[in-house]
Parts: C-alpha cells; sequence; structure tokens
C-alpha cells in the first residue's frame, strides 16, 4: 500500500513513504484519492492541491518555499518547481 | 486535570526523582567522587574539568549551579579540593539558595583522598536511604518541564517522531506545562516562522538575534550553516528547501506560541513552549536543558542512541520500525507506525505525552535501566588560567 503523510491540514504537498510510479491512484488519508503524474521516489512530495506559479508551498502548515511553475495534484514537487524563501529575504 | 507524583520541593519546581548528586568541585577531586559512586550506585555522580578564570569559569559555575539544582536533586554532597580555586563555598551558596539540602567537603579538611571517600561514601550511604523513603505527592502539570532534543536524525525524523513528540509538548503546553525547544542551528532558515509564533515582537527579535549569533559563529569558523542546506543526500532524500529542513527539526516543539527564549542553562519562568539557545552537541544541549531545570527529556532519534540523562530520565522515541526494533534496549516508543498508516501522529504523540506523566511518577526510562550518565559542559574558550 502505498503511504501519503499529509502532515497538517493547511498543506499543499504529502510525502510519499515508499517511491511509485507515475499514473498510480494513491491513497491520501481524509482527501479524495489522486492519480500521480510523475514517479515519485521514496521520502519525496506529492501535491495534493493545485498552487500557482509564485504562491507559498506549504507543509508543516508552513510556508517551506515558492511554487516556481504551476503545480498541479499529484505532481513530484522538489527543487524543479519549489524554491526557497530564505530567512533573509534571499532566493538561493 | 492531569497530574504526576512527583516530589514537592520548597522554592523550587518538583522532581521526578529523588536523587543524591555528588558533584567534586574541583577536578583534583574527581576520583574520590568516582570511587565513592562505584560504593554507592543509588548515588548520581559526574565528573568535570575546571575551566579557569573569568567568563568561562563563571558560565563553568553556573551551569553548575544550574545542574545541581535541577528538581530532581533531593540532596547534594559537594566534593572539591579547598584551595582557592575550589568551587565547593560558592557552589554550596547557589544551591542552598535554591532550597537543595546541600553539604560540601573537602580533600584538605580529610588529609587526603581515603579518609575523604570514606566519609562521602559513609554520608551517601545514609542520604540515600533517606531520599529513597520520601513519598510521592500528586503535582500539577504546570511544575513540569520538560525538554525534546533529536539526534540521531534520519528521513524519518520530520515525518514521524518529531511531530509525534511536537504534539505531546502541545498537550502539555494545554495542561500548563513547559516544553523546551533547542539546538538553534537547527532552526536556521526557519528563524523566520519560529518568531513569528512569539508571543511578542521582542520574544522573537531575541530568537531571530540568538540564531543569528550562532550563524555568525559558525562563519567565523569559516562554514556555511544557511547556503549548504539542505545537503545534497537530504535533497536525494527528498527534502527542498533549508526552511523545509529546519521546520522537520522544529516540529518536535510543536505548534505552541513562544513564550521566552532563555540562555543555556537558565531557567525558563514563563510556563508554555519555552526556546533555550542550546549547542547542536546531544549531550551539551542535555546538560544545558538539566541545568534550566528540566525534570524529563524525550529524545528523537532515527539511527538510535543510549544517551540519557544522569539527572532527568530521558525516554528515547525512534522514528522508524528499524531502529525501534534493533535497539530495542534503548528506545522507549517507535513512532514508525506512523509511517506505514498503522498510527497517526496523534496516537503516538498521546502515547508519548502518558510516557512523559508516568515517567514523572516513577516509571523507569530504558536509559535509566542501562544506567546512562551522559554528562558534559561546553566550553566558551580554550582555558587561557587556571
Amino acid at each position: 500500500m502505498t503511504i501519503v503523510l499529509v502532515l497538517d491540514e493547511r498543506d499543499d504537498v504529502g510525502v510519499c513513504i515508499d517511491g511509485v510510479d507515475a499514473g498510480v491512484t494513491i491513497a491520501v488519508p481524509g482527501r479524495p484519492p489522486l492519480a500521480t503524474r510523475h514517479a515519485i521516489p521514496p521520502g519525496h512530495k506529492v501535491a495534493v492541491r493545485p498552487v500557482a506559479p509564485g504562491a507559498p508551498v506549504h507543509k508543516y502548515g508552513e510556508v517551506i518555499g515558492v511554487a516556481t511553475t504551476a503545480i498541479q495534484p499529484g505532481d513530484h514537487v522538489h527543487t524543479h518547481n519549489l524554491d526557497t524563501v530564505r530567512a533573509d529575504g534571499v532566493t538561493a | 486535570m492531569t497530574t504526576f507524583a512527583g516530589f514537592p520541593r520548597r522554592g523550587r519546581r518538583a522532581g521526578v526523582r529523588n536523587h543524591l548528586l555528588l558533584l567534586p568541585t574541583s577536578e583534583a577531586t574527581n576520583r574520590a567522587v568516582e570511587l565513592a559512586a562505584a560504593a554507592v550506585p543509588e548515588a548520581v555522580a559526574v565528573t568535570h574539568f575546571n575551566a579557569g578564570p573569568g567568563r568561562a569559569g563563571s558560565f563553568h559555575l553556573d551551569v553548575l549551579a544550574g545542574f545541581a539544582s535541577n528538581p530532581n536533586v533531593g540532596h547534594v554532597v559537594l566534593v572539591g579540593l579547598g584551595d582557592d580555586g575550589d568551587l565547593g563555598p560558592a557552589l554550596a551558596e547557589r544551591t542552598a539558595a535554591r532550597g537543595v539540602p546541600t553539604e560540601y567537603t573537602t580533600l584538605l579538611e580529610h588529609r587526603g583522598q581515603a579518609p575523604l571517600v570514606e566519609h562521602v561514601v559513609a554520608r551517601a550511604s545514609r542520604l540515600v536511604t533517606e531520599l529513597a523513603a520520601a513519598p510521592r505527592h500528586p503535582v500539577a502539570l504546570g511544575e513540569l518541564v520538560v525538554g525534546t532534543e533529536c539526534g540521531g536524525s534520519d528521513g524519518y525524523s520530520g515525518l514521524t517522531a518529531n511531530p509525534a513528540l511536537g504534539h505531546a509538548v502541545d498537550l502539555l503546553v494545554a495542561e500548563g506545562g513547559t516544553g523546551l525547544l533547542c539546538e538553534l542551528t537547527e532552526v536556521i532558515g526557519a528563524e523566520h516562522l519560529l518568531a513569528r509564533r512569539a508571543v511578542s515582537p521582542e520574544v522573537g527579535d531575541r530568537l531571530t538575534a540568538a540564531v543569528r549569533r550562532w550563524e555568525d559563529l559558525v562563519i567565523g569558523f569559516g562554514e556555511d550553516l544557511r547556503g549548504s542546506q539542505p545537503s545534497p543526500g537530504n535533497q536525494d532524500g527528498g527534502l527542498t528547501t533549508v526552511e523545509e529542513k529546519s521546520l522537520g527539526g522544529m516540529a518536535k516543539g510543536g505548534t505552541s506560541p513562544v513564550v521566552d527564549v532563555v540562555g543555556y542553562g537558565v531557567e525558563p519562568q514563563t510556563n508554555g513552549l519555552v526556546v533555550m539557545d542550546t549547542p547542536g552537541h546531544d549531550i551539551e544541549q542535555l546538560t544545558g536543558m538539566v541545568a534550566g531545570g528540566v525534570q524529563v527529556v524525550v529524545f528523537t532519534t532515527g539511527r538510535g542512541t543510549p544517551t540519557g540523562s544522569p539527572l532527568a530520565p530521558t525516554i528515547k522515541v525512534s522514528t522508524n520500525r528499524r531502529t525501534g526494533e534493533r535497539l530495542s534496549d534503548h528506545i522507549d516508543i517507535d513512532a514508525g507506525p506512523i509511517a506505514e498508516g498503522t498510527a497517526t501522529k496523534a496516537d503516538i504523540g498521546r502515547r508519548i505525552f502518558d510516557a512523559i506523566v508516568a515517567t514523572a511518577s516513577g516509571a523507569l526510562t530504558r536509559a535509566e535501566q542501562g544506567g546512562q550518565r551522559d554528562f558534559a559542559l561546553p566550553r566558551l574558550a580554550p582555558s587561557y588560567g587556571s
């Protein structure tokens, strides 16, 4: 069984504990199931909600960075579509 | 309202243990204390080395005074050389003023190690019997200060054990208790998120300033904690940004407002979630929390560790089932079921909370059963005198 951990109800992403292929329907506790649009490696994030480009991405109920492209539910979320908003205001 | 069965103290928080502490007040009496402790295994003893004069020396004295005044100390026997540099008289004054039954004895007064050890063993044997006979009484959770720590983190730390511990801290704070979040180097990159949870801009500013001091210190050693995070290994594991990594560590403090920021080994004066400014080293952090009056510690670990304080019972929470099973002698609670979908953060958080209350009421942790006595004092600088 594929487990997706969503750490806070405000979160846009969940964590895939085990890796999962693209096009697989996965169960998200407390939310409707969704289909992966990319392969998600073990421990990596999958979007559970759409995020607009430039909008904050939430995990732990907090902002972990901003979306650099449009993110769809089922997308792999990592360095290719998420960037830091560092405490000093500098974007890496 | 939840209570624990503790040892009420006059003028300080209640203890969850009623320890006799044997404490050298000079490095010259470390061996005498070791010999006495070997003869009276119920006593708690630690050793340490002189820190020299100046700020380093006064910091050393402050931390020892806090440690010896921990609520879990029922009586302290200070054992010194008896010369001018002996911290004994100053320490005795501090611990007695905090209400800790205190006695002080010296090598010079006993004219040698053998008679000194004989004296300490005789006193300790009598005291441990008296302390063991003291009854426990119901105490409100408002008197409990719980330290949080993580060590040997792995990819599961920020997903299972830390959020579950955070939930337990939220339950504790809701009941009027106090939780300590430490290790500010771990907050780098997310300090703005933590500062936003401060009860006032002033507390938030002190938090941010404390994080910056650590960052500057590390930069002084030619390293960059902010720019190098998350590491390539972290990224392979799925962590994308520095704030995401820091949030995984900070999750063990829960979601309560930050009511205060205190220095290393300083006792919090306000109940709620408090941040203590400590180094990242596991045992130095542990010692600082205990010097700050923490009665119980909860320690999350991915790779596993036997660590435990000599004074504050240390509850170990594994992040994954393999470590929980492989190091079952050292792990009290396994948070792995969260990653397996068979338990929630709230389920394991409640188990941790219940274990805190049971431990505070006398249940022994694995680290106590194993006799862990981890103690280390950070140094402000290399000693430049004696």
